[in-house]
């Protein structure tokens, strides 16, 4: 007989509950395993950072950001989930998380900005493998 | 001696295997943490855009995942920032944005058609994980 660990969330029976939903930990269903994360920022004149994972492969990733939101180059309030790109008649702006195997590259701007603000964001990157 | 917990994936011998890839769970490892979790659903008509937001009281600014779907058919399409209306998801020409500040969730839900009103279902997950 196949050994298992199971959690349950509170009001399920460990024993009978099917659903994964029903719990914390099943050691049937794999978890996201977090490799790094952190925090970021640059000046939207320099358009991206480069955040070096060294895993030799593609992770899963998740990143959110400010935008650059006008001309003058301001950035929002918000965090934004990545990836966006918007092609205007006379302006484009973008969020943008490139994976490569040692490396990420968060690009934030926007074509007409004045490059005056500061991109801030935050990212998790995974033990997982986008496969 | 440290104790840790670790299940590794069918096939994969717990205790000499070291690439993390191959484990369900590692206690050395950090895994996402689930703060709250919903959906909702909102009509929004032909050429219009509304917001729906949520309070998370996290007091910082969270990872999010969420999907949506038009309740008219079951394909899900995760959220992304700012999607040009020529560019909309595949089999409907609405987006769901997503982004966070240290109060709120925030869900945009844009109805790019110029003629069909939209009922839109929204599944969400917050995380403690965050910035």
């Amino acid at each position: 007989m196949a050994i298992k660990i199971l959690v349950s969330k509170p009001t399920k029976n460990v024993l009978t509950a099917t659903s994964p939903d029903d719990f914390y930990l099943h050691s049937d269903y794999p978890l996201l395993k977090i490799h790094s994360f952190g925090t970021f920022s640059f000046a939207v004149a320099l358009e991206s950072i480069t955040i070096t994972h060294s895993l030799g492969y593609r992770p899963y990733t998740l990143v959110f950001s400010t935008a650059v939101i006008n001309d003058a180059g301001d950035v929002s309030a918000e965090m934004y989930q990545h990836d966006w790109f918007v092609g205007g008649v006379s302006v484009m702006w973008w969020g943008q998380t490139r994976i490569y195997i040692n490396t990420l590259i968060i690009r934030v701007g926007e074509s007409n900005a004045a490059k005056g603000g500061m991109v801030t964001g935050f990212y998790y990157i995974f033990k997982d493998e986008v496969i | 001696m440290a104790i840790v917990i670790k299940i590794t994936k069918p096939t994969y011998n717990v205790l000499t295997e070291t690439n993390p890839r191959n484990f369900i769970f590692d206690s050395t490892l950090n895994h996402l943490k689930t703060s709250s979790s919903g959906s909702f659903e909102r009509t929004v008509t032909a050429g219009n855009s509304t917001t729906v937001y949520t309070a998370h009281g996290l007091g910082y600014k969270p990872l999010v995942l969420a999907y949506f779907r038009s309740t008219t058919n079951s394909n899900w399409f995760i959220t992304m920032t700012q999607i040009e209306p020529t560019n909309s998801r595949r089999g409907i020409n609405c987006n769901v944005e997503l982004y966070v500040d240290s109060t709120n969730v925030y869900f945009k839900i844009n109805n790019y058609d110029a003629s069909v009103t939209f009922t839109i279902e929204v599944q969400y997950e917050i995380f403690f994980e965050g910035s």
